[in-house]
Formats: C-alpha cells, structure tokens, sequence
C-alpha cells in the first residue's frame, strides 16, 4: 500500500512539473514594421559552438575568431583606425568612425604621425596617446601572443616611438614601407588601451608605468591574459567595465560562460552612432538546427538559415524576414603541397594545375549548389566587395571550365588519356611536352584531397570537382576529417623541404570556405600565404617573381606599388600556387523585421548594433 | 560484504588506470596537431613550438602521461585551450546539467516503464498489449533527432505549449528557475527510454509470470495486486536495475544530439566541440568521469542486485 502511495505520489509530481512547466511555456512572435525607436533589445545569434573566449584586445590566434575580435571586443574597445562600414561591404579604412584622423607620414615614410580625436573612457578620463604608447607597450613585449605578428614583419621594424602631445603618437621604423600596406595591416592594429586602469600587474596591486620596460609590459600582459581568461568574472571585474566604445557588459549579469553576452550603453560614448537599443543581446548556441529554430520561434533578430534550409525559407520570409548572404573579405582554395615527396613531381607542373584549375566549374558550384551564395575565386584579391585592389583583369576567370581544355593540356604534355579511365605518362622527360621532372614513364594522375567533414556543400562540391576530373583522365582520390584534422594536416609540412616531408602528407586539402580571411589585416596581398616561407604557406609554394613582386608591392608607394600590385595578384591567377575554388557566404543571414537600421553586411565581420534599432 | 567491496573497488581502480593510459595513448595517435588546430593557420613557427612547450606536447608521450597522472592525482584535470577555462570548471557547469536532463528523463522513464510493461504482461497478447507494443517499437525506432524536432514542431512551433530551447543559463540553477526548457528534451529522451525499458520489464515479467512460485500464490488465493506488488515487481524488476547501473554513465556523459538540438549545452555536447577541436585536456577529463561513472555504475548494480534478490549472494571468499 505504502509503495503504490509513493508511485502514485511520484507520478503526480511528474504531472506537476509538467503542468508548471506548461503555464510558463508559452511564447509570442511579434513581426511589425515600423520607425526608429530608442530601448528595446536586440537579439544577435553567435556561430554554432562559438562563445566568446577572450575579452582583452590583445588576442593571440587560438582567440582570434569573429567570436572574439568583431563580434565582442571592437564593441567594447575601439580601434584606432575602424576598417568596414554599416552601411556598405567594404573592406577599407572609415575614417569617420575611426578614433583617430589620417596618419600623416614623414621622413620618407619612415615616420607616421596620428592625431586622436577627442574620444573618452567610460569613467570620463581622455583617451590619450599615452593609452596607444601602453598598448603598443604590451604588443612589443608579447608580439608572439599577437595574431597579428607576422615574423620580420612590420613589429619587428619599429625604431621607436613617441607621444609628443596627449592627442599626437609617433611611430617610427627602420624601413620604408608602402603606406597602405601600413595601414592596413599595422596600423590597423593599434589599439588605444586605458593605461591609467589596466596598467597593473595584480587585481590589488596599484596602477603604475609598468609597461614602460619589457619586464613590466609582460608582467601586465600576464596579469590582463589572466583576467581574460577569467570568464565566469567578465561582468564583475571592474576591468572591463572601462571602455571607449559604445557597449559594455551588462553589471553582474552581462556574461555567461555557455557564451550569452548582454551589453549595454555606455553612456558617455564619445564616438559616433550611440546605441539606440537599450540592450545588445548575443545569443549562444549548440547547432545551427538549435538557432534556426529559436529564429523561427521569432527570439532571434539578427540569425542565419542553415546552409541545409536555403531552399525552405518560405517560412521565414512569410514572417518578414530578410534572408542576406554575409561574404568576408577572403578567399578560398585548395591547398596545394608542394612539397609531398610523391604527389610533387605533379603539382609541380603548371600545366596540371592549369588542367586541374579548368575542372574546377565555380559557376556552376555556385548556381547549383550554393544556390547563387557564394562569389569566385581567380586569384588572391577577392572578388568581392569589390574594391581599388582588384585589378578588372582579375575578375575573369583565366581558367574556364573546359574538360576539353584540360584533356588538350595532359595530352601534350605526354599523357594518355583513356575514355573512362585514369591518365598514364608515356612521355617522360622534363622537355617542354613531356610529363616533367620527376614523373616517371607508366605514373598514373591519381591524386588525393582531403576536405573537411559536415559541410553538405562542400562536399558536393569536391564530388562535382571528381567527377569533372575523372572526365579528363584525372582520378582525385577523396577523404574527409574534422576541420581542425584538416588544417593540421595542411600543415604538417610547413616550413619543411620535400626531403623530410612524409609521402603520406596530405597533397590537396580543403578547409573550409573562405579558407582565408583578410581580417585583422586588410591589405590582400597574401604576403604571409604565397610568400617563400610565410607564416601561412602551408605547401611551401615559392616563386622568385611572385616574391620579387610581393617585395615591391610592400615597400614601394604610388604607381609603382599599384603596378606592383596588379602584377602579383594576376601572376598569382595564373600560376595557380593554391586552386582557386568558389567562396561560399560566411553565413547567410535571416534578419527580422522588427530590426532596422541594417543596411549593409560588413565584409571585414564587424557588427554595428549601436547603429541598429528596435521599430516601434 | 566488505571483502566484495574491497574486492570490486581494486579491481574498478585497475580499470580506471587501464582505461586513461588507451585513452592518452589513442588520443594522442590522432591525427593533426593540438597547436596548429587551436593557434589556426596563421600561427608562426614560434607560437607553435611555445604552444607545444607550454602544454608538455614537446616532450615523450610516457613523460606526457605521468604529467599528466601526477596533476590528476592533485585534482587538476587540466585546462581547455578551446573554451579558455580549466576542465575541472566546464565539467562543473555541464555535468549537473546533463545530470539533470538524462536523469530526469530516466527517472519518468522507469516511472512509466515498469508498470508499462508490468501490465503489458498481465494482459499479454490482448489489444492493450499489442497497443503498447507497437508504441514501444515506434519509440525504439525513432531517431532521437528526428524525435526532437517533431515535438519541437507540434509542440514549441504550432501550440506554443513549451520553449524550444532548453533552459538558457550557465549553471544547473538556471534549469531549475527555468523547468518548461526541460520538457521537450526530457520528452524526447524519455520516450526512447520508455520504449526500452519496456520491453525488457514486459520480457522479464512475462517469464516470471509462469514461475512456480506466482502459481502457488494463486493457489494461496493472494489477490492479484499483492501478487504483483509483492512477489512480481521485485523479481521481474532485475533487470531493470542492472539496465539502471548501465546508465549511469549515460546519465552523466550527456545525450549529444538532443543538448544540440535543443542548444542545451550539457557533457554531450562539450565532448563533441572537444573532439573536433582537438582539446585533449577537456576529453581526458570528460573520459575518466564518464570511465568512473561507468564502474561505479556496474558496483552499484551489483550491490542493488544483491539487495533486491535474496538468492543471489556473492562470495567473499
């Protein structure tokens, strides 16, 4: 008798919880047009698994995605100079929202000297150029815990700087530079700090000058990294609540670790664009499935459609939400590795790559597969936005889809194409139609490609890509990991002669689109990626032209530069040092109609709630 | 007794031990490289070789282990290079979550199964029977995703009865301030468990229900609930207790599909960013929790088995 008590007992606790669950469950859409109003929250969806992790400005590369660097610390901390705009794609500097004006340069272009504005901190003190001496303190000391840093780069050439008025900062180098490169991808850097807060080495230490010796610059760094990496105590460390940009985190309530951030005004914003809304809302989530349903449910303003759903937005769109595809400033490719002991002799070639390049049908991968969301790649300037960089040239395709063109290619080089089956070199020899150095009589054109798992697209498109390689004698040999498998394994022969890289090294890979992001620094000129030896040359690609090229682009100003710079980036096109492949959307964004104020996705991933606004 | 205990406690020890140094040695046979999956590609040559200093990474894979034993023996199980915060931190938040939702969800699933599949075999073969088969079957076939998502349709999209997401919130205390997040999730892993636990509740009590001894107590004249309350349930219920025992490890390695689709994120879902961001740190953890829970689980199975069935005694000797 007691036991079926305690069943039945159990049981009506169930019904309980079930039945007060129920009476606090029920949600509401609202969808209305509207003008501008003043409060109200907006809700933006962060990237599936991809909560903010780092909150000082000062990020290395393991915190250096969009979760960190655009979607959270630029709100908060504004950089001196402010690449992209709210109202266009464009990668390029905006001055007017930037903290400081033009920089003046001097001295051959050796010197660089940039007035602030009269921007202040939260707590009401002047951002100086005291707090841009602090930080360029901090960034010299930790270079290599910048993901900016790029080894005998532009941090290893600053002779000195100086801070003549509160509002004038000097830097200078021992090298001539090309100015926009400079500002670009060093200025662009730069980072007022407030030194007269966060210059300490403890929570209960004093402030001080500590940055102004290495040793104490590192033991700040150490102190803010740690703070940072704090997450459970971002909205209660007083730290961070000093801030120059038009948010901060919400008191007490602002951040959870699972990823949610709550933003609000800071009031004595002293920049353009004050925040209309009365909160900024990031949301977390686990799945793009999980995001796409709670958009759907209306508790999303600013979300994405997965990629899976493009074609069913029916839904959405009924509710009067505006579907936008989100391009960054990138690039995608196949990583080619030049320096795979068996797959080289081929890689090598030109003419492979060029018939490899001419089976690639970007066109058509965009129109039928990412359903027209998604630009081409031709070469190492994107091609969207388009921009002052990209030379018109650059726009066409050099290589068009043509199986025709790709067989005529094999077959004078001495390959036997058979119908149906895979290419074999009976011509060898290194003679201009023959196979080329290294391929022996008999090799068959076989050749693998690693690419990344769980993106349907993607996969795809490497399918569509075998099987227009198959056409033309060439078997592409297809395997797939997890993404960060396929990066390290990209990498595995960086840096590496083919002497000592393995033969079962990846020889193509795939990972992801964009592959390559032009962000934090600008200039697209693919120094660290096509470079000899650069940071990010994964197969080790080296060309003498492309790097006499990269050197003048680099250094020299004016025509020269420009000239420069056209040159590189269509030898590139043509040289095929990665295969250039279509540029999927970052993502594709659903933004509702009760949000206003988004004109334009910005290509450089930076977000703009303060221009933003809930309509009434 | 406690010579069976001490017994089972040593050899789970033995286990445990067997199972960090696989599970070390297989994650790191991998392939790919922590530093280059967390640093990405820009990484130089320096931050990858400091990444690799820092982290032991540099150093023999049995030197690694002992590290990493010796910090584990002092309770540091590590910090995540993908989520920034130490592991024993992230298992602290999720774990209760997950804790939460499986249990829960076990909780009404034995709640519903036993007598489920008590009366299923009371009136064995009869239109109920057959009903109640056909659901179990439909449950146990039903992929817990595409589950989810129906009752996210019917029940969040069309009738706006529950949330769609779980209970928003770092910590467990939200699940709590929050209870109609846990109803679609619950449900969802309720009904697949409802439908197996069912069918070994119906299996077990249909077999003892030809058992000699419910005859005699029918030819006692003992009413049929006393038949089934008291001698039925407790002999048809053994397998349902080791089938429990099995779950504990479930219960707190988290469902990874419905914390996904229900952007709950629990131990499920940790383990999975884990695994692909190549963050070793958080699944040697998650791996010795979920490995410990697993021979706790099988200990108190035992120990429960032994208590509710007079005729089984261990020897201790």
């Amino acid at each position: 008798m007691r036991r079926r008590r305690q069943i039945l007992a159990a049981a009506v606790g169930v019904a309980a919880l079930l039945l007060a669950a129920c009476s606090g469950g029920s949600s509401s859409n609202s969808s209305s047009g509207g003008k501008a109003q003043s409060g109200g929250t907006i809700t933006f969806a962060e990237q599936p698994g991809s909560p903010p992790t780092y909150i000082f400005p000062l990020y290395d590369g393991a915190n250096s995605g969009n979760n960190n660097i655009t979607y959270l610390q630029p709100l908060m901390w504004l950089p001196l100079y402010w690449f992209g705009h709210s109202n266009n794609a464009q990668a390029t500097i905006n001055y007017g929202q930037s903290m400081a004006y033009p920089p003046v340069f001097s001295d051959g272009g050796r010197t660089v000297t940039m007035k602030l504005k009269h921007y202040v901190w939260s707590n009401g003190k002047p951002v100086t150029s005291r707090d841009l001496e602090f930080w360029m303190n901090l960034l010299l000391a930790e270079k290599n815990n910048s993901a900016a840093y790029v080894p005998g780069g532009w941090m290893d050439h600053v002779a000195g700087m100086s801070a003549p008025s509160p509002y004038t900062f000097v830097l200078k180098f021992n090298v001539t530079y090309n100015q926009t490169y400079l500002l670009y991808n060093g200025l662009s850097i730069l980072q007022p700090i407030p030194q007269a807060v966060w210059d300490k080495t403890s929570a209960t230490g004093a402030v001080g000058n500590y940055d102004e010796t290495k040793s104490g610059a590192v033991a700040v760094y150490n102190f803010m990294n740690k703070e940072s990496m704090s997450l459970s105590t971002w909205d209660t460390n007083p730290l961070w609540q000093v801030v120059d940009g038009p948010w901060h985190l919400k008191p007490n309530t602002g951040f959870q670790v699972t990823g949610q951030t709550i933003m609000i005004p800071n009031k004595s914003y002293s920049g353009p664009d004050k925040p209309k809304a009365s909160e900024f809302e990031e949301l977390p989530f686990t799945s793009s499935t999980a995001e796409f349903t709670a958009l759907q449910s209306g508790s999303v303003d600013y979300g994405y459609v997965p990629n899976t759903e493009i074609g069913d937005l029916g839904n959405l769109k009924s509710q009067g939400y505006s579907i936008k595809p989100w391009y960054e400033w990138g690039l995608t490719f196949v990583a080619i590795n030049f320096s795979n002991p068996k797959y080289a002799p081929l890689l090598n070639q030109l003419y492979i790559r060029q018939a490899m390049q001419h089976l690639i049908n970007q066109p058509a991968y965009i129109k039928d597969i990412l359903l027209n969301y998604g630009t081409p790649t031709y070469g190492p300037v994107p091609t969207f936005p388009a921009s002052s960089f990209l030379d018109p040239a650059e726009t066409k395709n050099p290589y068009p889809f043509s199986t025709s063109a790709a067989d005529a290619l094999l077959t004078a080089h001495g390959w036997t194409v058979p119908k149906g089956g895979t290419a074999t070199c009976t011509r060898a020899g290194s003679g201009s139609n023959d196979c080329g150095a290294g391929i022996a009589s008999g090799s068959k054109l076989s050749i693998p490609l690693l690419y990344i798992s769980g993106v349907p697209e993607l996969q795809d498109e490497v399918e569509a890509m075998q099987g227009a390689f198959s056409s033309a004698g060439m078997q592409l040999k297809l395997a797939q990991a997890p993404a960060n498998t396929v990066l390290s394994e990209a990498y595995e022969c960086i840096g590496k002669p083919t002497s000592s890289c393995s033969a079962s090294s990846t020889a193509l890979s795939l990972l992801g689109s964009p592959v390559y992001t032009y962000v934090p620094i600008y200039f697209p000129d693919g120094d660290s990626l096509f470079g000899c030896g650069g940071a990010t040359n994964a197969g080790n690609y080296c060309n003498s032209q492309v790097e006499t090229l990269i050197k003048q682009m680099l250094t020299a100003n004016g025509s020269a530069s420009q000239t420069a710079f056209n040159t590189y980036q269509l030898a590139l096109a043509d040289q095929i040092p990665d295969l250039w492949f279509p540029n999927a959307a970052y993502q594709i964004s659903a933004i509702s109609p009760k949000l206003g104020g988004v004109a334009a996705q910005d290509s450089t991933a930076h977000i703009y709630p303060s221009v933003w606004y809930v309509k009434s | 007794m406690t010579r069976f205990l001490v017994r089972r406690v040593s050899q789970s020890v033995a286990v445990l031990i067997i199972v960090t140094i696989v599970v070390f040695a297989i994650l790191h046979f991998l392939p790919g490289s922590p530093a280059r999956a967390i640093l990405g590609m820009r990484a130089t040559p320096a931050a990858i070789q400091a990444f690799n200093v820092a982290n032991g990474y540099n150093r023999s894979l049995p030197v690694q282990y002992l590290l990493y034993i010796n910090r584990l023996i002092h309770g540091n199980l590590g910090f995540s290079y993908h989520f920034d915060q130490s592991v024993g931190s992230l298992l602290a938040l999720d774990l209760p979550k997950s804790a939460l939702l499986v249990g829960l969800s076990y909780v009404i699933s034995l709640l519903i199964a036993i007598p489920m599949g008590i009366v299923q075999a009371l009136r064995r073969e009869k239109p109920l029977d057959h009903a109640l088969t056909t659901f179990s079957f439909v449950g146990y076939a039903m992929p817990t995703f595409w589950l989810g998502i129906l009752l996210v349709v019917w029940f969040s999209s069309d009738l706006h009865l529950f949330p769609s997401e779980g209970p928003q919130g770092a910590s467990v205390t939200a699940s709590f301030a929050n209870p109609s997040g846990l109803v679609l999730p619950v449900a969802t892993l309720t009904i697949v468990t409802v439908a197996q636990f069912s069918r070994f509740m119906r299996a077990s009590a249909v077999e003892n229900m030809l058992q000699d001894y419910i005859r005699t107590a029918r030819a006692k004249g003992l009413p049929d609930w006393q038949i089934v309350t008291k001698h039925l349930f407790r002999n048809s219920v053994l397998p349902i207790i080791t089938l429990v025992g099995l779950s504990l490890p479930g219960v707190l390695s988290g469902a990874i599909i419905v914390e996904a689709l229900f952007n709950y994120p629990g131990m499920g879902w940790l383990f999975w960013t884990a695994t692909g961001a190549h963050d070793y740190p958080v699944l040697m953890g998650f791996t010795i929790v979920v490995a410990a829970a697993t021979v706790i689980g099988n200990l108190l199975a035992d120990i429960a088995y032994a208590v509710a069935d007079p005729r089984v005694r261990y020897q201790t000797s």
